[in-house]
């Protein structure tokens, strides 16, 4: 008689986590020593408060080079700097309509 | 100090903390990662990496999930990255060349090597992943989804597709051992 798919699953399954649980067995995954914790927590957190500082101080930098240029074109150039400011607005609402119709569309 | 408190301190900042939590879920975290990539020198480099992205993003956990589900969470991404950014060919030859250490690693302590997992190996990560984590750690369908940042529907055919290409390999397996 056949068995039911159901049992011939249970089976399956428990073949499955058996294999498993033998690799585990095979390699086992010993915990190192709390030492070796502190070291990875501590150099890690250096280096993503190293990495902030710097992509900080890059964001700086770029802001200050666009706000130079800005307040120069305005002193100078007038038209220049409302072309730019309009410009930049126009670029804008396009991203955005470009963004609410891609949300929207519903064809697959 | 229970869990709760080590992990509200460790979002505080609190190395110690942090380093506590981590050496309470390693072994669980590198048991899971040996699962899924049937390959203990993969799980190994990507248990450390798992470890560096936790401890990098520990202020955004938010608790919804258990501390252990978050880890296999950034695991499986990072595996699943690890996948995609190799080509087919490469990632087949690394596979076999891991299973010959293995089996060579199990017959120098003198065990059989499990055959099945062969059979599990034959499923393809998209496949074996989900069947795992339903059927060994007995996650929800709805937790896969989170966990593998997939639909829920998407996952229950990956583990009945996966399900049913495994009964078929371990038939196959058993008709030409007996």
């Amino acid at each position: 008689m056949n068995k039911h798919p159901d049992e011939d699953n249970d089976q399956l399954y428990q073949k499955m986590r058996e294999g498993l649980d033998e690799l585990d067995e095979l390699f086992p995954s010993a915990t190192p020593d709390p030492a070796f914790f502190q070291s990875i927590v501590s150099e890690t957190t250096k280096r993503t408060k190293k990495r902030i500082r710097y992509e900080l101080l890059a964001f700086w930098c770029v802001a200050l080079v666009v706000l130079s240029m800005l307040y120069f074109i305005q002193s100078q150039a007038l038209i220049i700097y409302f072309l730019v400011q309009g410009l930049s607005f126009l670029a804008l609402v396009l991203i955005l309509a470009k963004r609410w119709v891609g949300n929207h569309d519903t064809t697959p | 100090m229970d869990e709760r408190d080590l992990i509200k301190q460790a979002q505080k900042g609190n190395q110690q903390a942090l380093s506590e939590l981590l050496q309470k879920h390693y072994a669980f975290l590198k048991s899971y990662l040996l699962k899924i990539t049937v390959n203990p020198y993969l799980a190994e480099d990507l248990t450390q990496e798992t470890l560096i992205k936790a401890i990098e993003k520990i202020t955004s956990y938010d608790g919804r999930s258990a501390f252990s589900s978050w880890l296999i969470t950034i695991g499986s991404r990072l595996y699943i990255d690890f996948l995609r950014k190799k080509d087919t060919e490469k990632r087949w030859t690394e596979k076999q060349k891991a299973l010959s250490k293995m089996k060579w690693a199990a017959g120098n302590l003198n065990r059989d090597w499990p055959e099945f997992l062969e059979a599990l190996l034959t499923l393809s990560e998209e496949y074996r992943i989900p069947l795992i984590l339903k059927h060994y750690y007995g996650y929800t369908y709805a937790e896969i989804a989170d966990i593998l940042h997939i639909r829920e529907g998407t996952v229950k055919s990956r583990v009945h597709h996966a399900s049913n290409q495994l009964r078929k390999e371990w038939l196959d397996d058993e008709q030409t051992s007996g």
